[in-house]
């Protein structure tokens, strides 16, 4: 396992963790240190003397501290220590191999556990029937409302409060059309956001009225897009049945980029993959109350080697992590992707083809130069061009230099949001938009 | 054609019928009557996804211009993350330390750390990490207006045409800072420039102007500032007289001395005597006729007067050492005008053997307590370095109201030597029980690096009992300092690079 010292500041759940873990590996309160092919794991003397342990399958760890934060500091300051210096091979003393053995039962038992009793059929499809008139009246609503908007001119958009937005969101919300009325907030954001905005306004309102178009005649459209509609209207589908029924590919997948975003109450996480052999991409979300941990532990940079199960849909993107296996392998120093801007679009165009309500598309490209004449850009060796946006396009056009890098982001359509980039050798995370 | 849905949209259908859309998209609506709000809609999903779909990127036929090779080796990957903790807290005496570090190793900042870098608001700080930026640095300075500091250095001869220009049409800041730089390469080419446009400049201008001739001061410039003393405003004449003052042998030198003498008398015990009132001629060589607030005017003109003689005149003229003087003016009846001049004197003409035995009268002195502050803290940093170190070290064992030990400290110039450093450790260990965190704080920036684990040992008072809880995290913050530059000692000059 060859973390980098950026990777593992990456798993702190905040940054007085990361400062804390920092403080921690280099300084003497470590006793008994040791390391396995599945494990470090070491005593620190803190007000009390803590073990702790860290599995180098998925970095998952374990400490008798009484944190509350995960990974705590120590266990943290553990796998910093181990990237520094290297740790001794011993053998697993009990406390560490009771605990391995345990996470393998805990691990095995999750995937065998079963859905309690079948629910009563009939019951079930009065539900359905009557959630379906629900997402109707929404629909109904969502259309009279969007129609008054062109009625009166998007110009005036610009002056509209949030709540006005937000309104409209909260009955489709009561319409169980959450999928729906987050598409709706998100016209609220962009309206007056920047001197293009009337434009990505009106994409939005034709998509969201071509949506609820195709939702009203679903049964016209095949059982792929189908399904794709139902979950941009906000019908969810079971991890179990995505497990019972999706589509699954085996390969080993690269975490290209990552996004968290937190409210108040917990955070979400969205991370893009992309397949070495399928050339596959997913998209894995999670989510987390407060600092609770992810239960993937997904390090931007690093390859993991899983099947992935994924949601259906006429481009399936989404996916969950089924079965993983190898230990976290080294990180990457070049991205896997296309190899110039032409074989990118081209492939999103198919997609687009397919399902034409993709928010976003993952997109790395490997090999082009970044630059910036006033705004960010990036150049393939033939010279076709993307325009950047989001956050860290000053850092991305550092760590190139104005050399060939490999990119990864997430591409909507106008603008690509750099995730991450591999120059010269060393992936460096990049936060996208948001 | 999107075009003029998207106006269609703006406007409103309310106002405008929709135009007639692409035939091609028009074929794929649906047969059902539609509202024209409906139909505008949905043409404009499709034609979204059309535009996603149908993207066209830009074509640029040059690549990019890349950073040139770098020279210099980038330091090691931890040494990197914790200069991206310092650069994100702000921490500008341990980026400074770093900046140092790194200059002397040889080595640059990984690319990753310039964006930060670069956005260093600190004029000095810039400076210190200038030469550690790497090419890269320089090349990515290029292209953000805010890094140009980063950038190609100025042009160092000036351009004369160019000068008169920015002189006559610059802003005051530009036209002083221009000044100053040119006082450094042709003290004289810019004196002529001030004198050029010296009448039509304003009063509060002229005082400020006059400042800018600290730099590069010399003979040359006696007969412009001795006119200067003719100015009507006392604050000009104040400015031009510590000018005059300095330059060895001036008129005006000769005439301060010549009143210090009369008032002083030819030998220690001081015979004072005091003018009854200021003629025009003391009021013209800058001194001031009237006392600010609280002070007596005679005091004041003593004060004022005795700060513009150079102090090694009174060794000569009362043929004793500084220490005798300074111990027969704390006697005297006029001791704090007497000290307080001859305080001001010591800083304006850098006499260094004056700074310690004033030091000791003022901390000695009752009374008085701001005036003692004040010049107590002027006068530590003139002193030679092991005559401050001697006193502060005495501090720590007799804690002074006059001179906080944390605000000597923290005049004392740096880098410590390593062996005030130990003996600092030494008094930190004498006093653990009941430790003075401020100065431990200002101590853990600044004692040697080769000495930072012994202070370390020595601040985790294994025995002693916990301090009051805001204490305990003073004295956290300075094992945390100490850490760091530890850490920063080893990772940048230990290794040269991983």
């Amino acid at each position: 396992m060859a973390l980098t010292v950026e990777q593992v500041f990456a798993l702190a759940p905040d940054p007085a963790v990361a400062q804390a873990a920092r403080k921690l590996a280099s300084s003497r309160v470590w006793s008994r240190l040791g390391s396995s092919e599945a494990a470090i794991w070491g005593e620190c003397q803190g007000s009390a003397k803590y073990q702790v342990r860290v599995a180098r399958s998925d970095l998952g760890s374990r400490c008798t501290c009484p944190s509350r934060k995960f990974p705590c500091k120590h266990a943290l300051g553990l796998l910093l220590r181990s990237v520094e210096q290297p740790i001794p091979t011993v053998e697993e003393p009990e406390w560490v191999r009771e605990w391995l053995d345990k996470r393998v039962s805990e691990t095995a038992r999750e995937k065998t556990r079963k859905v309690a009793a079948p629910p009563d059929p009939e019951a079930q499809a009065r539900r359905a029937e009557k959630r379906l008139e629900r997402v109707r009246g929404g629909l109904e609503i969502l259309d009279l409302w969007a129609q008054d908007l062109v009625r009166d001119g998007i110009a005036s958009l610009e002056e509209r409060p949030p709540a006005f937005f937000a309104q409209m969101a909260a009955r489709l919300v009561d319409a169980q059309s959450t999928g729906l009325a987050r598409r709706v907030r998100r016209i609220g954001f962009l309206a007056g956001s920047d001197p293009g905005w009337p434009r990505a306004v009106l994409e939005e309102l034709g998509l969201v009225a071509l949506a609820s178009h195709a939702f009203r005649r679903i049964d016209q459209v095949d059982a792929a897009l189908r399904a794709d509609l139902r979950q941009l209207v906000g019908f969810s589908f079971d991890k179990e049945d995505v497990i019972a029924a999706g589509d699954r590919i085996e390969d080993e997948w690269v975490v290209v980029g990552q996004i968290v975003s937190e409210d108040e109450r917990f955070r979400s996480q969205r991370s893009w993959l992309r397949g070495l052999r399928s050339g596959r991409y997913a998209l894995v979300l999670q989510f987390a109350p407060g600092s609770a941990p992810f239960e993937e532990s997904l390090l931007p940079g690093s390859t993991i080697a899983a099947t992935l199960a994924f949601w259906p849909g006429a481009f399936p993107q989404r996916a969950l992590i089924e079965d993983r296996r190898a230990a976290v392998e080294p990180v990457v120093q070049r991205l896997p992707g296309f190899e110039d801007v032409a074989a990118f679009l081209e492939s999103a165009a198919a997609a687009y083809a397919r399902q034409p309500f993709l928010e976003r598309l993952c997109c790395t490209i490997r090999g082009v130069m970044p630059f910036c004449e006033e705004k960010h850009f990036v150049r393939d060796q033939r010279g076709a061009t993307l325009p950047l946006a989001g956050f860290d396009n000053w850092l991305l056009l550092a760590v190139s230099g104005g050399q060939p890098v490999d990119i990864a982001g997430e591409w909507n359509g106008r603008l690509l949001f750099p995730l991450g980039v591999a120059a010269e050798g060393t992936f460096h995370a990049l936060r996208g938009e948001e | 054609m999107t075009d003029s849905l998207l106006r269609a949209a703006l406007l409103g259908t309310g106002r405008a019928a929709p135009p007639p859309a692409d035939p091609r998209l028009e074929s794929l609506l649906p047969e059902a009557s539609l509202t024209a709000e409906q139909r505008l809609l949905l043409l404009a999903g499709m034609d979204a996804v059309r535009r996603r779909a149908g993207y066209r990127p830009a074509q640029r036929a040059q690549p990019p211009e890349a950073a040139p090779d770098e020279t210099r080796p980038a330091c090691s990957k931890i040494a990197g993350r914790l200069l991206a903790e310092l650069l994100a807290a702000g921490n500008d005496d341990l980026l400074a330390e770093a900046a140092e570090l790194l200059e002397d190793a040889g080595q640059r900042l990984r690319p990753e750390l310039l964006p930060t870098a670069l956005a260093i608001p600190d004029e000095d700080l810039r400076k210190a990490f200038l030469p550690v930026l790497g090419e890269r640095g320089k090349w990515l300075s290029r292209f953000h207006p805010a890094w140009s500091w980063a950038g190609v250095k100025e042009a160092t001869a000036f351009d004369p045409a160019e000068a008169k220009r920015l002189w006559t049409e610059g802003s005051f800041s530009e036209r002083f800072s221009l000044l100053q730089r040119l006082r450094v390469q042709d003290p004289a080419g810019a004196r002529d420039l001030l004198a050029s446009s010296w009448k039509e400049e304003k009063a509060e201008h002229r005082a400020e102007l006059i400042d800018a001739m600290a730099e590069g001061l010399g003979a040359g410039d006696e007969t412009f500032l001795e006119s200067v003393l003719d100015d009507r405003s006392g604050q000009v004449r104040a400015s031009a007289a510590p000018l005059l003052a300095r330059i060895e042998g001036s008129a005006f030198a000769a005439r301060m001395q010549a009143r210090v003498d009369e008032m002083l008398g030819s030998s220690l015990p001081f015979e004072i005597d005091l003018p009854k009132d200021l003629d025009t001629a003391w009021q013209r060589d800058g001194i001031p006729r009237a006392p600010p607030k609280g002070v007596g005017a005679k005091a004041w003109w003593l004060a004022s007067t005795l700060a513009l003689v150079r102090p090694a005149h009174l060794e000569r003229r009362l043929s004793a050492a500084p220490a005798e003087i300074v111990a027969a003016a704390a006697r005297a009846e006029e001791s704090l005008p007497l000290l307080q001049g001859l305080t001001s004197a010591t800083l304006l003409f850098e006499d260094r053997r004056w700074a310690a035995p004033l030091f000791d009268a003022w901390l000695a002195r009752k009374g008085d307590e701001a005036e003692g502050r004040d010049a107590a803290e002027g006068l530590l940093p003139a002193m030679e370095p092991e005559e401050a170190e001697v006193r502060l070290e005495q501090l720590f064992a007799h804690p002074s109201e006059r001179m906080v030990l944390a605000n000597a400290l923290s005049l004392l110039r740096v880098p410590w030597s390593p062996s005030f450093s130990l003996r600092v450790a030494a008094a930190v260990r004498k006093t653990i029980a009941d430790p003075d965190v401020r100065a431990l704080g200002v101590a853990a920036y600044r004692v040697a690096a080769q000495t930072i684990p012994r202070l370390a040992a020595v601040l985790e008072r294994p025995d002693a009992e916990p301090l009051p809880p805001y204490q305990e995290r003073m004295l956290d913050e300075a094992r945390e300092v100490l850490r760091v530059r530890q850490l920063l000692h080893e990772q940048i000059s230990g290794r040269s690079k991983t």
